[in-house]
């Protein structure tokens, strides 16, 4: 048996970033996805300027921009009653964005450009190997059952396994973590085509229980995503797409600016979108990406969430190989770097999300960013991962 | 989250009047977005709901502040057709003298000083008493008092809305303070209301600390907003042996009439009330 450090399950930009950063490290890594890419991913396909920076630091930035993706300058959001706000990506105080753009981009691409970057790396990537258990010796995890692409069960071990299998991880279920959300929405995702004059914006439409996006991912194609109220959508279950279109036509503001849509392949559906993932009390083992739970794509963090916690992981991940101890009290920093990250944004996420779920609050809120330029910058900026949340909530703000 | 017992508001200390003033605008315009005072009129409609209807409504708004709760109830009654009177009560002279400007054409509603802690009226002489965003001002101590004497006040029963607390509730707060609120001591306040606010748990201890087990506290999580209210029937007799004052609907007030208290002297002498003496004088309101 081979002595690898690391099993890295799921190959998504969490999986992908952590076997990167790992194996730059000189760990041995094996690299599991019971999928072969390209694979679809349901998403709007949306990636904050700050996700720039850590994709650079991956070393395939170049190779993303060489593939086609869009650079967005801001967002155009429009609010209930049609008021218009356009938001920017401007340097704002003393955080300095990494590029003033955003970026939207077909997410087959975006996942195969950070495998094949693991590939050329001493990462063993093995597709079609589907992760079905976990490998224990008392309370630490020590390795995974797997099926390969013939159906046939293997057993891996490692000294880490890293579940970064995204929703319905396999790693987080077998350890019991994973949790219902009291959030039931759905999203409902089709590219388009036949739209056109994006300026390098992406658009969304807010319009209570409803919210969509717009975004350009390559020229002449465009996300549309669609998310409401899980309720709504049930009664149509076996016909999502009537439901889906009738819910555009319904939304006076967005089916104005549909007109022309011409649908480009299948529509993707899914919902619930948020779950909770409680954290791991077992050792040998970290969870990554959506693994660590989902709450809502509006703000489209998902990805950058994803690449950000690879590089949380990796620091904590390498002392602990180094140290020899993987026990759940070595990994622990990890989780407390995550809650330091990332509560501040989850809390404005929340925050957002309640007050894009009311008519009047949403008016109310786009009149205000109208009044106040500099407060719609800041916002942008805590949107777009470059300005700390904290800024926001600093008192001296006015 | 822990509760911020200590933490102090804006709006708790003396404030030049313009702020005050905007500050309640905004609590104003909070109540209506959230649907706060939306929540207090339902309440309130329930329990007077089978009064006979040609009879005249009376309400107590403990802790008024700008007193849109009960211009919101005065509206109400006369869509519905029906004869209100509110007492609107505040401690800090003020804030009195900011609501008296937004009283303008509701002569249903009348200004009272007073404090919550020792409300300067008699038992039962009112058929609903509310308060809204008042317990959260107070200590645990302080705020089960109020309670208890807002069931004293009341015939037919008590609602106490008030924010609750929780890290959701924090964060919308916060930030649509910093959005809308127009006035900095808004965005101070807001959040920090939300620290200092009760959960649904401690509502209810508080509730059993006035000794007032029936006490019913709703979440309204739509609204950030929690509920306590009692509903007096004869199933659950007051504790208070106090029976309805004979006078009829009209409030027993022991403090003297508010416009005599207006009076820039009076209004700038802040202090908390202290508790009424055996032998304060008992004055009647009697504008009709
Ligand atoms: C409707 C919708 C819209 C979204 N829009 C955006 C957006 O615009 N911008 C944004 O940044 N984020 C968005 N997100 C979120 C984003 O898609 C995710 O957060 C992101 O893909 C998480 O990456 P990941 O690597 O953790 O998981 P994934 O990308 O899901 O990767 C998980 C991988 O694990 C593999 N896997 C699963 N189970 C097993 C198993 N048992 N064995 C082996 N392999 C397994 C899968 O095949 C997959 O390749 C959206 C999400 C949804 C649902």
């Amino acid at each position: 048996m081979s002595a690898r450090d690391v099993i890295v399950v799921g190959a998504g930009p969490a999986g992908a970033a952590s076997a990167i950063l790992l194996a730059e490290r000189g760990w041995s890594v094996t690299l599991l996805d019971k999928a072969a890419f390209p694979r679809p991913k349901i998403c709007g396909e949306y990636l904050s300027p700050e996700s720039a920076r850590i994709l650079d630091r991956l070393g395939v930035l170049k190779a993303i921009d060489e593939a086609g993706a869009q650079p967005l300058r801001g967002m155009k959001i429009v609010a209930p009653d049609g008021t218009v706000i356009m938001g920017s990506y401007p340097t704002t105080g003393p955080w300095p964005s990494h590029r003033d753009h955003a970026l939207a981009i077909v997410r087959e691409r975006l996942d195969q450009i950070l495998v094949d970057r693991a590939r050329s790396l001493p990462v063993d990537v093995r597709e079609r190997h589907r992760v079905t258990g976990l490998l224990r010796e008392g309370s630490n995890v020590k390795g995974v059952q797997a099926q390969d692409a013939e159906g046939r069960a293997l057993e891996l071990r490692a000294r880490l396994v890293i579940g970064a299998d995204g929703r319905a991880s396999a790693v987080a279920a077998a350890l019991g973590l994973l949790r219902p959300h009291r959030l039931r929405r759905m999203a409902l995702i089709q590219h388009v085509a036949g739209l056109d004059g994006f300026d390098e914006r992406g658009e969304i439409f807010v319009d209570p229980p409803d919210y969509a996006i717009l975004n350009p991912v390559a020229p002449g194609l465009v996300n549309l995503g669609l998310v409401v109220p899980l309720a709504h959508a049930r009664p149509f279950a076996g016909r999502l797409e009537t439901f889906f279109h009738a819910r555009l036509r319904q939304l006076p503001r967005l089916s104005a600016r549909l007109e022309g849509m011409k649908p480009v392949g299948a529509l993707q559906a899914m919902g619930p979108l948020a779950y909770r993932v409680k954290e791991p009390r077992a050792g040998g083992v970290m969870l990554a990406g959506d693994a660590t739970g989902f709450y809502d794509p509006f703000t489209g963090e998902g990805i950058f969430t994803a690449l950000r916690s690879a590089e949380l992981l990796a620091e904590v991940a390498h002392a602990a190989i180094e140290r020899g101890t993987l026990e759940a009290s070595a990994l622990r920093p990890y989780a407390e770097a995550r809650r330091e990250h990332f509560r501040g944004k989850a809390r404005l996420t929340r925050a957002l999300q309640f007050v894009i779920a009311r008519r009047r609050l949403a008016n109310a809120a786009a009149h205000a960013l109208l009044r106040r330029p500099a407060l719609l910058d800041l916002l942008m900026g805590v949107l777009g991962d470059f300005v700390p949340p904290a800024a926001l909530f600093s008192k001296g703000f006015r | 989250m822990e509760r911020a017992h200590d933490a102090v508001e804006m709006l708790d200390r003396p404030a030049p009047f313009a702020d005050l003033s905007q500050n309640l605008d905004d609590i104003a315009r909070f109540n209506a977005f959230f649907g706060g005072a939306r929540l207090t009129m339902r309440h309130v409609k329930r329990l007077v709901a089978d009064l006979p209807r040609d009879r005249r409504v009376t309400v107590l708004d403990v802790g008024t502040g700008g007193g849109d709760i009960p211009r919101a109830l005065v509206r109400w009654a006369r869509r519905a057709g029906r004869s209100i009177r509110i007492f609107a009560l505040d401690r800090d002279g003020e804030t009195l003298r900011a609501a008296a400007l937004r009283m303008a054409g509701y002569p249903e509603v009348t200004l009272v000083r007073g404090d919550a802690l020792a409300l300067p009226v008699r038992p039962c002489s009112v058929d609903v008493a509310i308060s809204a965003l008042v317990l959260h001002h107070l200590p645990p101590a302080e705020a089960a008092v109020s309670l208890a004497e807002m069931d004293r006040a009341a015939r037919r029963g008590l609602v106490a809305n008030d924010l609750f607390r929780s890290r959701l509730a924090h964060a919308v707060v916060w930030l649509t303070t910093r959005l809308l609120a127009r006035n900095r001591m808004s965005r101070h306040d807001g959040p920090m209301s939300v620290r200092r606010a009760y959960t649904l748990g401690e509502v209810e201890s508080l509730a059993r600390r006035a000794d007032l087990a029936d006490v019913r506290v709703h979440r309204h999580a739509w609204a950030l907003r929690l509920c306590a209210v009692r509903t007096t029937t004869q199933h659950s007799p007051r504790r208070s042996s106090t029976q309805p004052s004979p006078q009829g609907f009209a409030l027993q007030l022991e403090l003297p009439r508010l416009r005599d208290q207006l009076s820039p002297r009076l209004a700038s002498a802040r202090r908390r009330p202290s508790p009424r003496t055996a032998g304060s004088v008992s004055a009647r309101t009697s504008r009709p």
